[in-house]
């Protein structure tokens, strides 16, 4: 019988993973297979220079931080399905809008604490959809996360809770937290929804604790939020000793293998790891999961043992390639390493060669480094490791030689040098290289585009016994302070961190432009078909010049008629690419940086791109509550 | 002719700076470069005004020129790296109206 249910489950989820035939935009990433492409024809090079604003909206759902709420930071995919656009917000409120005009027809608040409980900010990625197929209240459901580990389930022609889901709409996650649970489970990243089984994965808190609880997948009935199963990413044996591992960003996918793809995070602590000398082969790995059962059918580690928190920091993006003359399904993880594996997504076994290389051995208090680490040159990464950017000679001679003392001082040797107590630098630095945003891909040529992060930190490990006393001369007001300073406790192990981006105390960064770029690969060869630097670095309001690029948050997506709509570059723009070159064919400015992955769909015949515009400190201090629709002007 | 021409065009650019500065969704509304651009533009006003109005004193007149024309460029490269290519116009043609006018004063005086 359960066999029978799950075969029908497949075939009701065949429409909702294929893409290019898909009218709707109806999961995070677009399409089960995390490929963003979408198939909005007139969405070319030629017309896209007629791009215009079609509306706004200003959703009132945003905090600078200088009240009593915490700042906020959104980065919500906008869902377009059942004819209605669906946003998440930070204050944890689901809206409904007019795809045409941005009216809206309904909004639900969730009536979440605004509390900063396990991020620094109050922050969304949106909302989830699910269609039973037939007709009915709540047989359309929109999913929304709260911060404080609740889901909701609301009919999604008015907005009223489903009565039949968790208790009256509202489904308490963080029951299923029992061990180590030192934070709730965090509902930042919608999740996941395959046929009737809703999979869920959570936020913590980073950089704080040593134990905290062990990362897993859960999985829940669509209706009803009924456990179905829960599969755990750390041997039971270490859960008393560390933690997480777990799920924070977004999943892909195929139903017809039956196969869920996650992409696991990094153990606990992040930057150290004497506590979990023994192997934790699910750590900072990519998974495959059986969507009926939850058992792991093939894994692959892309960071052993773990201590740069270089999670896996996006949904895998699945696309068929040709090999040999045979089309292979495969899976292609961008990674904040920067490397881009691409694996047959039947048994996990790599498509290019990966190599296993030694590493830099650590010299902190009882850590034990794993001698070598996987690297993969085909396809060329995206972060040049044969080198560490120079020195950037402007910001050295306005610095008086602080970047070259820097330079000195800190220890760099190569990709996966170990954090240290004299200064590590991170290259790329711990939010990647490529980061949750993730990659677009053409499904009908196997090609490949990316945006990049080119950002250098420095890590250091403080020793316990200075860590309070640190803090306190740098921040001079103790802990109150001590994560704006770039201080982190990491409770429970021999140190404490600081981390910091290479730069100038007048706040130019110490190493050589490009601090961005956007890059195009053929997945069939591994060719890198083109790297461009990407938008405009902006400091005090002025922007860098164009060859500079920008550090970027938020993800491509991929047009039919052959271009790429993406904001996520810090000058608070939107952008249109020639996805032939790279090269701009559209701008718009928006209220904050749109660290956000654009919806595009076709409603009523015309295409719309979308994009949630929220800002990221990270970024820049600069946040919004703008929604902004785009479509053709009339010709 | 040539100061009130630069004093226009400096006056442009107050507009257009405080418009950037002060108007929503410009790219560097609410900055500190944008204010810094409405300080320079302001500054070269107020001393071509004082110039053009015949209200400055004529041992401070050269002073104020330089002034000026000090604020009028400083303002343009501001406008360059604040992406403001209408700033930029404006406060480009008040420096050059203002370099043209001492040029021709001094042409006069010799």
């Amino acid at each position: 019988m359960k066999s029978m249910h799950f075969l029908a489950c497949l075939a009701a989820m065949a429409a909702t993973a294929s893409h290019a035939d898909q009218p709707v935009w109806g999961t995070f990433n677009g399409d089960l297979a995390a490929t963003k492409f979408a198939d909005a024809t007139t969405f070319t090079p030629e017309k896209i220079t007629g791009l215009e604003r079609a509306w706004q909206v200003r959703t009132g759902d945003v905090s600078d931080g200088s009240g009593e709420l915490p700042e906020t930071v959104w980065s919500a995919t906008p869902i377009y399905a059942n004819g209605i656009l669906y946003l998440g917000t930070p204050f944890y409120r689901i809206l409904a809008l007019d795809p045409d005009t941005g009216a809206e027809r309904w909004s639900y608040n969730t009536n979440s604490t605004l509390e900063a409980l396990t991020q620094p900010a109050l922050k969304n990625r949106g909302v989830a959809y699910w269609e039973s197929g037939a007709e009915g209240p709540c047989e359309k459901r929109v999913l929304v996360g709260t911060m404080d580990a609740t889901l909701h389930a609301v009919d999604a022609d008015t907005g009223a809770p489903c009565a039949d889901f968790g208790e009256n709409g509202v489904l308490n996650v963080n029951k299923w937290n029992e061990t180590n649970a030192v934070f709730p489970f965090s509902l930042l990243q919608p999740p996941t929804v395959v046929g009737d089984t809703i999979l869920i994965g959570w936020s913590g808190k980073d950089w704080a604790y040593t134990i905290e609880p062990p990362g897993n997948l859960l999985a829940v009935d669509a209706r009803t939020g009924e456990l179905l199963w829960d599969t755990g990413f750390i041997p039971p044996e270490l859960i008393p000793v560390t933690g997480t591992a777990n799920i924070w960003s977004s999943m892909s996918a195929d139903p017809e293998l039956g196969l869920v793809y996650v992409p696991v995070s990094s153990p606990s602590p992040n930057y150290w790891g004497g506590n979990r000398r023994d192997p934790i082969p699910l750590a900072t790995s990519i998974a495959a999961i059986r969507i009926d059962t939850g058992e792991v059918a093939w894994s692959f580690q892309h960071v052993h043992h773990d201590v740069w928190d270089y999670d896996t920091p996006s949904a895998p993006t699945l696309v068929d390639l040709q090999r040999d003359g045979q089309t292979v399904p495969a899976l292609v993880q961008t990674t904040k390493q920067g490397f881009i594996f691409v694996l047959d997504r039947r048994t996990g076994a790599p498509l290019f060669p990966v190599e296993e290389r030694e590493v830099p051995p650590s010299d902190a208090v009882g850590e034990q480094v794993s001698p070598t680490q996987p690297f993969a040159d085909i396809p060329t990464p995206t972060i040049n490791h044969a080198a560490m950017p120079e020195v950037w000679p402007l910001a050295d001679m306005l610095s008086f030689g602080q970047c070259s003392q820097d330079r000195e001082t800190y220890r760099y040797e190569g990709l996966y040098t170990p954090p240290s107590e004299q200064g590590t630098f991170l290259w790329p630095a711990t939010a990647g290289g490529n980061n949750w945003g993730g990659a677009t891909v053409d499904p009908r040529t196997g090609i490949l585009y990316v945006n990049t992060s080119q950002v250098v930190q420095v890590l250091r490990l403080i020793p316990r016994a200075n860590y309070e006393a640190e803090v306190e001369a740098a921040t001079g007001d103790g802990p109150a302070s001590a994560n704006e300073a770039g201080f982190y406790p990491q409770e429970g192990s021999p140190y404490g961190i600081e981390l910091f981006e290479w730069r100038t105390s007048l706040g130019l960064p110490c190493w050589k432009p490009p601090y961005g770029t956007f890059a195009a690969y053929d997945l069939n060869t591994g060719e890198r078909l083109y790297e461009v630097p990407f938008g405009l670095a902006q400091q005090w309001g002025f922007y860098g010049l164009r060859s500079w690029g920008s550090p970027t948050l938020g993800g491509p997506v991929l047009t039919s008629g052959g271009v790429v709509l993406i904001g996520a570059s810090m000058d608070d723009r939107v952008r249109a690419l020639d996805a032939a070159t790279g090269q701009e064919l559209w701008s718009d400015i928006v209220a904050a940086p749109a660290v956000s992955i654009p919806a595009v769909f076709t409603h009523e015949g015309a295409d719309y791109v979308v994009w949630a515009v929220g800002g990221n400190s990270i970024l820049k201090k600069r946040v919004a509550d703008q929604v902004v629709a785009y479509r053709l002007g009339t010709p | 002719m040539l100061l009130p021409i630069s004093l226009s065009a400096a006056l442009a650019g107050v507009g257009l700076a405080g418009a950037a500065a002060l108007l929503a969704d410009t790219g560097v509304d609410g900055t500190p470069g944008g204010f810094l651009a409405l300080i320079g533009a302001v500054g070269a006003t107020l001393a071509l005004g004082l110039l053009v109005t015949g209200a400055a004193p004529p041992r401070i007149r050269g002073m104020l020129k330089a002034v000026a024309g000090l604020a009028a460029i400083l303002t343009a490269v501001a406008a360059f790296f604040l992406m403001q290519d209408a700033l930029l116009a404006a406060m480009a043609v008040s420096f050059v109206a203002l370099v043209f006018s001492a040029v021709t004063a001094q042409r006069k005086t010799v």
